[in-house]
């Protein structure tokens, strides 16, 4: 098991290099720089000229990717160009929003969705299945902005039972803590928790069919005994895979939810940077967020041998 | 207890807490009555000398203060200075510090630090710091109270360069002064009359800042950004929201007391809330159209002059605002609020005429080429943009709009491709806003160049050496008669060759909680004066 994390670990890095050299390059490519943002609207060309310079960006393409990728290598992730701070301060002061707005999400979303999957399975083909799929549908479908907006309206605004926006840390008191999360986690999650309640219940239909289930039952077990010990444990495999594939949708989603909700977490500081050209920010959240999805991956992997006692073999 | 039980009860038991949470966090999120918590935008520069966007002049106002400033008249009055007098040829100006002046870190404001200021703000990229400088022999210390402004000759608009409208030259310590200019300072000690708190400082979430309690106001009211800067709050709290929907919400429920701008579309929610205000907190802003003077057909006057027939003021600003008590139609390039306005040879830009327009275009050259039209930020610049193209198509002229983030806006504005040629990189027209203040005074009017002969000088490329030269005659004017007079020319002279078009005033309206008093409406917001009830 150690021999293979540790594969799996150097397998990663030349994805993160494929990842730094294109984001690198994509944001290089983008019109505009931060010099132009920086400079005043009356600027004239030569002084945007003279700004240019004493950033580092009048150098060739190339040596400001080694000079940025040697830094990287010794874990400088660089200095805003803007704010004129690290980015790694910056991406500290931001990272708690959005690994707890991950976690409820991840947690709201694997809770509601595999039970919902699973009891759509069960009772496949009856009012229940439709009425859980309908739902399913309806989640994935709404756009996030438009259900974040809705439920700020009538949850915040009109009936003042929940706030508009905002974050508050879980140091602060997890009441608080729980209150400024609810609306971005089910906004976030909704699509989430879709995602997963269909593959739980296209997974767990196959699973009911086989002839170990048709066996249980033969044995009188009860009925959620071989539900929940026999078919889903039997169906985990696909639906932890998704949980992981969708961490990447739940990536593009923070950046949408954290601004509805005003949430100071990556995805409005992955907003922030792109707009104003801070190349080292824009480079260093996305290497991380990179980082991030190949790590999640791999305890992914490593799960399927906790599911599967196959697999340990 | 059975399991079933024991899992109901503490499901109960968890509820319950998060219920009782609910309140307090509910009266949690509610400021106190002395803080002031606002929503605005996020601001990049710090450095008041450095550079930025109007953010950064917004930061400039709590935390630094000037020698000079402006009241609501656009008189220059003294601020940090007790008195100032010139020599009798006018080349050399005496300041004289008020006592008691004193930086954030408890040291006394001495002429040396306004020198080191004056010096590093004039070496910025601001356009009045570059006339300062122009103008400059020396800036001396006298004594630790007095200092003392020598020109290079006599300048009519000393008084308002050295004040300048649009980020005054703020005052830092002498320490700090010595930064060079392309070096952002990291020390925002200031002598304003709110302290900044640096430890609470997030880029990107907020700002926060408390009262200065040695600052010592004027006694005189306040008055634009004149006058005496009262601060009756404890603490105040800058909160940068993106979203315009998020900061309306969160000012209904009382979670922030103050917006600095709603936009228009979101007027209507407010309108009706009892427990808000809306009223305009800032000078209004005026609509510009640059025009590329370098790309057919707008290289020909007489296009050019086709757009000015073409713009109706009224139809540009009802997209804007959809309302019109929120705008001002106005003939003048200087907008209708400065001292210079006028109506000579405006007759194009307040009569829409849409045949004329496109007769003119014809004559100017139009072949029949896609027209780029493009433009960057709010709602406002969007409308603008629509409209204008809108009439363009309905004069017969193929049209482009791109609307693109300020970042790819301002790469594309200073790019001197043919746009006929390179249609994706080139323009011909580009749309933006500015300060209804910045136009008013036309010998500092940093947008409006001449100096664009040999695709060189400002975006636009207007190549009219009459602009410059009415520019300096302007400054150099002996009475306020003769700059009036030389105004109305400068005036003709745009309206001859149009460097850009003006397409009227308009306001967006702050919004703020009614228990909150005092609020001055200024240049930029400043939040001096104002009260919690």
């Amino acid at each position: 098991m150690f021999t293979y994390i540790v594969r799996r670990c150097f397998a990663a890095i030349p994805v993160m290099i494929v990842v730094g050299v294109f984001v690198f390059l994509l944001i290089h490519l983008t019109p505009g720089d931060p010099a132009d943002i920086l400079a005043d609207e009356d600027a004239t060309p030569a002084e945007i000229e003279q700004l240019r310079e004493s950033l580092g960006l009048d150098k060739p393409l190339h040596t400001q990717f080694l000079i940025w990728s040697g830094n990287i290598a010794t874990g400088d992730l660089g200095t805003s160009l803007l704010v004129s701070k690290p980015v790694t301060t910056l991406m500290a002061q931001r990272i708690e929003p959005t690994i707890f707005l991950a976690i409820t999400t991840l947690t709201f979303a694997v809770f509601l969705g595999v039970p919902l999957g699973v009891m759509a399975a069960w009772k496949q083909g009856t009012w229940w299945d439709h009425a859980i799929m309908i739902f399913a549908v309806l989640g994935f479908s709404v756009p996030g902005f438009w259900l974040g907006f809705m439920f700020v309206s009538k949850f915040a605004v009109d009936w003042t039972i929940v706030p508009a926006q905002g974050f508050v840390s879980i140091r602060e008191g997890f009441g608080t803590f729980l209150h400024h999360m609810i609306l971005p986690t089910i906004t976030l999650g909704s699509s989430y928790m879709a995602l997963i309640t269909r593959i739980t219940r296209a997974t767990v239909v196959e699973v009911l069919k086989e002839d170990y289930i048709r066996t249980a039952y033969a044995k009188g077990l009860p009925p959620m005994k071989v539900l929940f010990r026999h078919a889903l444990q039997n169906s985990s495999i696909p639906i932890v895979t998704v949980i992981g594939i969708g961490f990447a949708l739940l990536i593009n989603g923070v950046v949408v939810i954290e601004t509805v909700f005003n949430i100071p977490g990556m995805g409005n500081l992955t907003i922030e940077a792109v707009l104003d050209r801070d190349y080292p920010v824009v480079q260093g959240v996305i290497l991380v967020f990179s980082g991030i999805y190949v790590l999640v991956n791999l305890v992914v992997d490593l799960s399927y041998s906790i599911f599967d006692p196959r697999v340990r073999h | 207890m059975s399991k079933r039980s024991l899992v109901f009860s503490l499901a109960l038991a968890m509820g319950f807490s998060v219920l009782v949470a609910s309140g307090s966090a509910l009266a949690q999120r509610i400021p106190p009555k002395d803080t002031l918590r606002f929503a605005g935008f996020s601001v990049k520069v710090l450095d008041p000398h450095f550079g930025g966007g109007g953010s950064t002049e917004f930061f400039q106002y709590k935390v630094y203060d000037s020698l000079f400033a402006f009241d609501e008249n656009m008189v220059v009055q003294p601020q940090m200075a007790e008195k100032f007098t010139w020599n009798a040829d006018k080349t050399k100006l005496t300041v004289t510090l008020r006592p008691g002046l004193k930086f954030h870190d408890g040291q006394p404001v001495r002429a040396a630090d306004a020198v080191a200021s004056l010096k590093r703000w004039s070496n910025g990229r601001r356009g009045t710091a570059r006339i300062f400088k122009q103008f400059t022999k020396s800036i001396d210390v006298v004594d630790d109270k007095t200092l003392t402004w020598t020109l290079t000759e006599p300048f009519g608009m000393s008084m308002e360069v050295i004040t300048s409208v649009r980020y005054p030259p703020a005052i830092i310590p002498e320490r700090l002064a010595k930064t060079p200019r392309n070096k952002q300072i990291k020390d925002f000690t200031g002598s304003g009359p709110y302290v900044f708190l640096p430890d609470e400082y997030v880029p990107g979430k907020q700002l926060h800042f408390k009262k200065f309690e040695d600052y010592v106001p004027r006694s005189e009211p306040p008055s634009f950004t004149a006058g005496g800067k009262k601060v009756h709050v404890k603490k105040l709290e800058w909160k940068i929201m993106k979203d315009d929907a998020t900061r309306v919400a969160a000012l209904r429920t009382g979670e922030i007391d103050l917006i600095q701008e709603v936009p228009h579309a979101l007027r209507k929610d407010l309108l009706t809330d009892p427990n808000v205000v809306l009223k305009p907190l800032r000078t209004g802003r005026q609509g510009l159209i640059f025009i590329n003077h370098l790309a057919p057909p707008f290289d020909n006057k007489k296009a050019r002059q086709a757009l000015l027939w073409l713009i109706s003021q009224d139809e540009t600003l009802t997209a804007i605002t959809g309302d019109p008590a929120l705008y001002q139609t106005c003939p003048s390039v200087w907008t209708c609020a400065s001292p210079y306005a006028t109506d000579v040879a405006s007759e194009a830009i307040m009569k829409q005429d849409l045949e004329k327009a496109r007769q003119l275009m014809k004559e100017g050259g139009y072949n029949g080429q896609t027209i780029q039209v493009f433009q960057a930020g709010s709602t406002a610049t969007f409308s603008n943009a629509t409209v204008l193209a809108a009439n363009l198509r309905k004069i017969g002229v193929k049209v482009q709009h791109q609307a693109m983030n300020r970042g790819a806006a301002i790469a594309r504005r200073k790019n001197t491709v043919d746009p006929n040629k390179d249609p994706k990189k080139g323009w011909h027209i580009y749309v933006q806003a500015t300060q209804e203040v910045t136009p008013s005074i036309p010998a500092l009017m940093g947008l409006l160049q001449g100096d664009g002969c040999n695709k060189k000088g400002f975006y636009g490329w207007t190549c009219d050496e009459r602009i410059g030269k009415l520019k300096v005659a302007f400054g150099q004017a002996k009475s306020e008669a003769e700059r009036k007079k030389i105004a109305a020319e400068l005036q003709k002279v745009v309206y001859d060759t149009v460097p850009y078009i003006q397409t009227g005033l308009y306001s967006n309206e702050a919004a703020y909680r009614s228990n909150v008093k005092g609020a001055v409406r200024a240049p930029s917001p400043i939040y001096w004066n104002i009260r919690k009830e």
